[in-house]
């Protein structure tokens, strides 16, 4: 009895050992992984950043720069365990302590590779942590490209970069706490700008330090990022957004036949550098809450009525409807009976007597287009206008672009019951419910201005070295076939606006370069009107196109005069051609 | 083979055991001076500071060896001797429990002179219920009298060195002395009757303090807590990964650069799987059942009850021990502290099982001299 039960132990026994001998065998010789593992434990990789690309303009003139900075890193792994290092770095930061360790301990924080704990840190903190050297562990300074802004100008356009800390931005090229492109051009365009990024693996100890290099072989050099070259041309811009200093509102200077962009300007602004810093809440605060919008970019952003501007774009709607052919005459007495309103012209007074489509354009005749509405087939003139660009994203490459509005007889079944006739009269002249982009605007009067080619305005002129440039891809263009006799009359008519005596802009006309335009005001009910003035030159042979819209600015002949400034200092300094 | 030769041979004492220990003993110290040294180092500024002390500690060890090797096992049947032994075991135990009133963080106090009264615990447990069950073998039948009364006293000093805290060797001493009662002939009914309630207090002793159920629920899900408690399983799992087939050299593993808690005691194991691969771990497990088996053999051969009682408890520890510390290192029971028998760093516990298996080694001498009595130990 005693023998077989010592017996059950002894084969017992041996199955435990069998089991080990089973398990040493899987682990050894079938677990693959382990081995890689096993060695992956011990090999940290370090990741060698890109320099960035630089901005340029359309000539060659430097925007944006790198330029070295110094950054704070730590290897969480071991700062955090080190008192020491953690209290003096959060002194020197003047962070609070637990904010540094919950920043670090967040799942998308690797704990044995270094992370960025502060970007270009002051001088002073910079030799306070390099002389404690070696006994702050776990903490390491390292020089590194940052952007440097050579000019000040279109933070609109050029946009900022950002730390990467949300899920969506991550990806294998981007780690958390990266710098991406945030806004504009650095946001567009990051993947052109980024570069790659290179890496160099070694092993370490358990407490992080390095004991050796690792496969050599597998390292990766880092591949910088390309510079990227815009369509602005730095000198136009910098003048345009003098000339609007002080003032509320945008300009835009497109080429009138590709649709790349010039110059585009919103003010206010802010400066270009700001969002490079770490911003304080009460600095933020002070951009974002400003009445005056200056992080906003009015030209793609801003919606507003387009007031008379749109007169071109109804008068050709009109006679695609056949409702108004080029001679067709309208008497003007100062306004016209519709329903049970009398609706005035803007010229209250006399009216403008007989008008044809010249005229109505050059006068900006309201009582004209009264007349239009009443024959109107609303969904036909909606149609037109998204021809021509309206009530949808122009696709410039920038963020935020907004899409407006061109109501149809839809829209206003659903919210009005009765007669439109007097709401599709104001329609007619860019009031009530339509809401353009003053891109929009620029972007139709360049179709205008061409001859209906329909064009993509964009900022993006090429990237690349010497010798080696990616230009921009047009997409396939598209003509729209207009009646060009009804073009002509238009760009007749706009030609009239500013060159004759008796045009709205007169006042601005230039003895130096024939433009031609139509001025705009757009109703604002919370203040002073907006002036509008989009335009075209020169006359013969266009070349661009320029859109002015400025809040406030009470009637478009103050947006005309600043058209004027704008193309005189453009053929001025115009260049030749490269 | 090895079991007819022992048998054969002139000598009088098993040689095949005497051989494989005192193996062990250096192929143990070899790798407690290439596991510990990078710790050593770090902690003592002293490459050799483990080493050093582990060739003090087997040197003791082997004199103990060799003591008890000479000396006639039936010495230590003496009621005096075993009285006496087991009451300075209970007196240091419940010293050191006052001592420590609770304030203890991470293990608590567990040395007193040097010694560590849970191990001697250990292999008192052995000598004394070898002793008591030889004594009362006339009622060892009886349900109150046989089962009830070694089950006490098992349980009795179990619930002491549980309380020290030292979990896991309580449940060490729990399972070697239960086998004692199983191999001693209890009624098989006994014996199951009270584990029904046995277990479930195991369960519950177990949940009960909270750093020991975060070990269990981190041998559960170990990725949970990669620099915790689930690491130091992961880390041992990746030294035998490292070591594949063939190993990578001795002195050559890189998880006892401080990656493996430990690397010169309990998780020893991971260390040769890694140094001497697969080929080296499964040499080591191949000479565990060596010893195992020369010492059932033993045990089945001893000259008397005493003896067969004696060896088979001593043999079984060894076997518990060494089973459980690699079914630790290769992850498949959550991670407690327990040594790997003769490989391990250690003090106390090596110079105890070297005594045990010189004991064993006598027991083996004497059943040549007196020829076995085999099997027939029914009172």
């Amino acid at each position: 009895m005693n023998t077989s039960r010592i017996k059950i132990f002894y084969r017992l026994s041996v199955l435990f050992f069998i089991i080990i001998i089973i398990r040493v065998i899987y682990l050894q010789y079938f677990d693959t992984r382990l081995k890689e593992r096993s060695e992956l434990n011990r090999v940290r990789t370090i990741v060698i950043e890109p320099s960035r690309g630089r901005i340029f303009d359309r000539n060659g003139s430097l925007i944006i720069d790198n330029q070295y900075a110094y950054n704070l890193y730590v290897i969480p792994e071991q700062f955090i365990k080190s008192e020491r290092s953690i209290n003096f770095i959060s002194g020197k930061l003047k962070i609070h302590k637990d904010s540094i360790v919950s920043e670090l301990t967040s799942p998308e924080v690797y704990q044995d590779r270094f992370f960025r704990l502060m970007r270009d840190i002051d001088f002073s903190v910079y030799s306070n942590i390099a002389e404690k050297g070696k006994e702050l562990r776990g903490v390491v300074i390292k020089k590194e490209w940052t952007r440097k802004f050579i000019v000040n100008t279109a933070p609109h356009i050029i946009g900022y970069l950002g730390e990467a800390k949300e899920r969506e931005e991550l990806s294998d090229q981007t780690a958390y706490g990266d710098l991406i492109g945030k806004e504009g051009i650095e946001y567009i365009y990051d993947d052109i700008l980024r570069g790659e990024k290179g890496f160099i693996k070694e092993i370490k100890d358990v407490k992080g330090n390095k004991i050796s290099d690792y496969k050599k072989e597998e390292w990766k050099e880092a591949v910088k990022g390309k510079d990227v070259y815009l369509t602005i041309d730095l000198e136009l811009q910098q003048f345009v957004e003098k000339l609007l200093e002080g003032k509320s509102g945008t300009a835009i200077v497109q080429d009138s036949n590709n649709g790349e962009i010039l110059a585009l300007a919103s003010k206010p602004d802010y400066p270009l550098d700001i969002f490079s810093r770490k911003l304080s809440k009460d600095e933020w605060e002070k951009w974002s809450e400003d009445p005056g919008k200056p992080l906003y970019n009015k030209a793609i952003m801003g919606l507003y009525p387009p007031g008379s501007v749109i007169k071109m774009a109804t008068s050709l709607a009109a006679a695609e409807q056949n409702i108004k052919t080029i001679n067709d005459k309208v008497n003007c007495p100062g306004g016209m009976q519709i329903g049970n309103r009398f609706i005035r012209c803007w010229n209250r007074t006399g009216g403008h007597g007989d008008v044809n489509m010249t005229l109505a354009i050059m006068m900006s005749c309201d009582t004209y287009f009264y007349d239009t509405a009443l024959k109107i087939n609303i969904d036909k003139w909606k149609n037109t206008l998204e021809i021509l660009g309206f009530g949808k994203k122009t696709g410039i490459d920038l963020k935020y672009e907004r899409s407006g509005l061109v109501p149809g007889e839809k829209y206003y079944r659903k919210r009005i019951q009765g007669d439109l006739t007097g709401r599709y009269a104001n329609l007619m002249i860019g009031q009530g419910e339509i809401l353009t982009t003053p891109l929009q605007i620029a972007n139709h009067t360049s179709m205008l201005a061409n001859g209906g080619i329909r064009l993509t305005p964009h900022l993006f002129y090429k990237c690349g070295e010497e010798n080696d440039f990616r230009y921009y891809k047009k997409n396939d263009s598209d003509t729209v076939k207009f009646d060009n006799k009804v073009l002509n009359t238009i760009r007749k008519a706009m030609y009239h606006v500013v060159n004759t005596a008796g045009g709205t802009a007169f006042s601005a006309k230039s003895n130096i370069i024939e433009f031609a335009g139509k001025t705009g005001t757009a109703q604002n009910p919370h203040g002073g009107d907006h002036a509008w003035f989009t335009s075209y030159g020169p006359y013969t042979d266009t070349e661009i196109t320029v859109t002015v819209f400025e809040e406030y600015g009470l009637h478009g002949t103050a947006a005309a005069h600043i058209a004027k400034d704008i193309y005189e200092f453009w053929i001025l300094n115009k260049k030749a051609p490269k | 083979m090895i079991m007819k030769s022992a048998r054969d041979e002139s000598v009088k004492y098993d040689y095949w055991l005497f051989i494989f220990v005192v193996g062990l003993l250096i192929f143990g110290s070899i790798m407690v001076m290439s596991a510990g040294s990078f710790i050593a180092a770090e902690k003592f500024n002293n490459d050799n500071y483990f080493i050093t002390n582990q060739i003090k500690n087997a040197s003791l060890a082997i004199v103990a060896f060799i003591v008890a090797m000479l000396l006639n096992y039936k010495n230590y049947n003496n009621k005096l001797l075993m009285y006496i032994g087991m009451g300075i075991t209970v007196l240091s135990l419940v010293y050191l429990l006052t001592s420590n009133n609770g304030d203890s963080i991470k293990g608590a106090k567990r040395w007193i002179f040097g010694f560590q009264p849970s191990e001697i615990a250990k292999n008192m447990i052995v000598f004394y219920l070898a002793f008591s069950l030889n004594k009362f073998r006339i009622n060892l039948d009886k349900f109150i009298k046989g089962y009830v009364f070694h089950l006490a006293i098992l349980v009795g000093i179990v619930t002491l060195v549980l309380f020290q805290p030292a979990f896991s060797t309580s449940m060490m001493i729990f399972t070697i002395g239960y086998s004692m009662l199983y191999l001693s002939g209890m009624k098989l009914k006994h014996l199951l009757s009270s584990m029904i309630l046995i277990i479930p207090v195991i369960i519950i002793i177990a949940l009960f303090k909270s750093y020991r159920t975060d070990r269990i629920k981190t041998f559960f899900d170990p990725s949970q807590d990669i620099s915790g408690k689930g690491w130091q399983v992961e880390q041992s799992l990746l030294g035998f990964g490292n070591g594949g087939l063939m190993g990578s050299g001795l002195g050559e593993s890189r998880q006892k650069e401080f990656y493996l808690p430990e690397p010169h005691n309990d998780f020893i194991f991971s260390i040769i799987g890694d140094e001497f691969g697969f080929i080296g771990a499964v040499l080591l497990v191949l000479a565990y059942i060596v010893i195992m088996s020369r010492g059932f053999i033993i045990a089945v051969r001893a000259p008397d009850y005493y003896g067969f009682l004696l060896a088979s408890g001593i043999t079984l520890t060894i076997v518990i021990y060494s089973i459980f510390n690699m079914c630790i290192t290769l992850g498949l029971v959550p991670p407690t502290g327990l040594p790997l028998p003769l490989v391990s760093y250690g003090g106390t516990s090596l110079i105890m099982t070297m005594f045990g298996l010189g004991v064993l080694l006598n027991i083996s001498y004497k059943s040549k001299i007196y020829g076995t009595k085999n099997v027939e130990f029914k009172k």
